[in-house]
């Protein structure tokens, strides 16, 4: 990685993401009641629950895109508009419309656009970063493609490249294995691993257990509140699926996990 | 009639001097629908554009009946219109189109009635409702002109905003941009470029005019530069080639031009390399041919 991401090394001593007493709510459905949640530096952090369980908010919520009715939200020690850059955040895959006219390379560089602010355009360096990125996810040579020509796990790996192009202390992504390949779900976590080592905080949502269990440090089970939170093999267990999924879990055995329905 | 390959076929209608008129306000409106009509399509706008077209033609009516000019009244509704359509976006317990759809169909009504307090109703109905070209004032020329600049600087400075918050709204959320602001801003550019061309193609029509050529260059090209591009010649071509059939047939010139967009953006959708019909049609035929029978 570059020397800018050594400069702006991240502090250890205080926790990546600190969430209090946080409410949101669409119209007067709430979606997260009274959540906190405290998410320590440098570690790769699985955001398990069902579906409409409240995860794509809470992840909206922290990165400042949804509005928090009651409560505060500190990301990496600040108000999330003073880290902004500092904060990456991959949303779903299914959010966009890949027909759009744009190529592989246009879409990495949007990574850049928080540190190019509103006025100045992408330049050489920019180029220079999202190629690298481009290599690391295994795309250099597609940079020329329309999004559109590329397969979901390809899709997903852009995505991954955008938000590494932003060298952010705080990477959140929505959903990435969701209807991919194998290839890109190891692609990807080597990648998130490698974040970690450089003292970077990963924060990923998912309803696929079994790759949360052997890849992610600590495991926040969700459903419209904070279930359970701790070490996976405290939360991966039957009790805590159970009030978290509800009637869509069966758990055979002590550690194998069957979802039956999402 | 001379041959269609004697230049003088071409020129000579051109010393007349609303043709001059007509044929710089084709190319000026043909240029400013390209560049704001690939946003709208690429925003999912067009619905959006159908409501304001339906308020604005109130403006028209308002700024007729009260002897200003039409571009400039019909300027100042949009302008409100566009910020109307960003508060009622906002009021998410009203589905966004059912509320666009009855209050800018019910204030298109509101300008027919009004319509009829001026004396000659009909004729102007007829006018507004589909163009007129060749009766182009100076004035409105100068002020179209003037709507192209704009236009083209605001989003040639804004170019990234107004891709990605069209691309990835979450991200640039995210990225802590206000995609109300940006939303916002193209609304006030899609006004402009409705009221700009009532006058080309006329309030029924102007809609194509904005669409067809956007949609027909988003089948032909895989990047917005050149998207954009297309679009322009498109859009451009087909109002030069709309005015000279209009000139020559005495037929009215806004729906001639929209039918030859009409017709461009058909012929494309048909035959276009990647995306066109034929192309799939051929595509699955070949594919079940090379599939075994059972």
């Amino acid at each position: 990685m570059s020397t800018a991401a050594t400069a702006s090394a991240p502090n250890h001593t205080q926790p990546a993401v600190s969430v209090e007493h946080i409410t949101v709510a669409y119209g007067a459905q709430v979606v997260i009641d009274d959540v906190s949640l405290t998410l320590p530096p440098a570690q790769i952090i699985g955001l398990i629950g069902p579906n409409g369980a409240g995860k794509t908010t809470l992840l909206k919520a922290i990165v400042g895109a949804q509005r928090v009715l009651k409560g505060q939200v500190r990301v990496l020690g600040q108000p999330i508009n003073a880290v902004r850059q500092r904060v990456a955040y991959v949303p779903q895959r299914g959010d966009v419309d890949w027909s759009f006219p744009l190529s592989v390379l246009d879409v990495v560089l949007m990574g850049r656009y928080g540190r190019l602010g509103l006025w100045r355009r992408p330049g050489s360096h920019d180029r220079e970063l999202a190629l690298h990125a481009l290599e690391q996810v295994r795309l250099v040579k597609r940079r020329s493609c329309q999004i559109g020509e590329l397969s979901g796990g390809q899709q997903q790996r852009v995505f991954l490249a955008r938000a590494l192009v932003q060298e952010a202390d705080l990477l959140l992504l929505d959903e990435p294995f969701n209807g991919i390949d194998t290839t890109t779900q190891s692609v990807i976590f080597d990648l998130l691993c490698a974040q970690r080592r450089l003292g970077r905080t990963v924060f990923l949502s998912t309803h696929d257990l079994h790759s949360v269990e052997q890849n992610c440090d600590q495991l926040v089970a969700f459903n419209r509140r904070v279930v359970a939170f701790g070490p996976v093999d405290q939360v991966f267990t039957g009790p805590v699926l159970h009030s978290t999924f509800g009637s869509n879990v069966a758990v055979v055995g002590e550690h194998q996990t069957l979802v039956i329905r999402q | 009639m001379s041959g269609l390959f004697d230049p003088a076929t071409f020129l000579l209608p051109l010393q007349q001097p609303f043709m001059q008129n007509a044929l710089v306000a084709v190319v000026l409106v043909g240029l400013l629908c390209a560049l704001i009509g690939t946003f709208v399509v690429l925003r999912g706008l067009a619905f959006v554009g159908e409501a304001m077209r339906h308020a604005i033609f109130v403006g028209v009516v308002l700024s007729f009946l009260l002897g200003g000019s039409l571009l400039g009244g019909a300027l100042l509704v949009a302008l409100l219109v566009a910020w109307l359509i960003g508060v009622l976006g906002r009021q998410q317990r009203i589905g966004e189109d059912t509320a666009i759809g009855v209050l800018f169909s019910a204030s298109f009504a509101l300008g027919i009635v009004l319509l009829n307090f001026a004396r000659t109703g009909v004729r102007d109905l007829a006018t507004m409702l589909l163009g007129n070209v060749l009766g182009i004032a100076p004035f409105d020329l100068a002020l179209t002109a003037g709507v192209v600049v704009v236009a083209l600087v605001i989003i040639g400075v804004f170019f990234k905003e107004l891709v990605l918050v069209a691309f990835d709204p979450a991200l640039a959320l995210a990225q802590g941009r206000s995609v109300v602001v940006w939303d916002g801003l193209l609304l006030v550019l899609l006004a402009l470029a409705l009221t700009t061309a009532f006058q080309t193609v006329g309030n029924l029509l102007v809609l194509a005019l904005l669409l067809a050529p956007a949609t027909t260059a988003r089948l032909l090209t895989r990047r917005i530069g050149p998207m954009i591009g297309v679009a322009m010649v498109v859009a451009v071509s087909s109002g030069i080639v709309g005015l000279y059939i209009s000139y020559w047939r005495n037929v009215p010139t806004g729906p001639t031009i929209v039918l030859v967009c009409g017709a461009v953006f058909g012929i494309t959708l048909l035959c276009a390399p990647e995306h066109g019909v034929m192309r799939n049609v051929a595509r699955q035929w070949r594919l079940r041919r090379s599939v075994p029978p059972a």
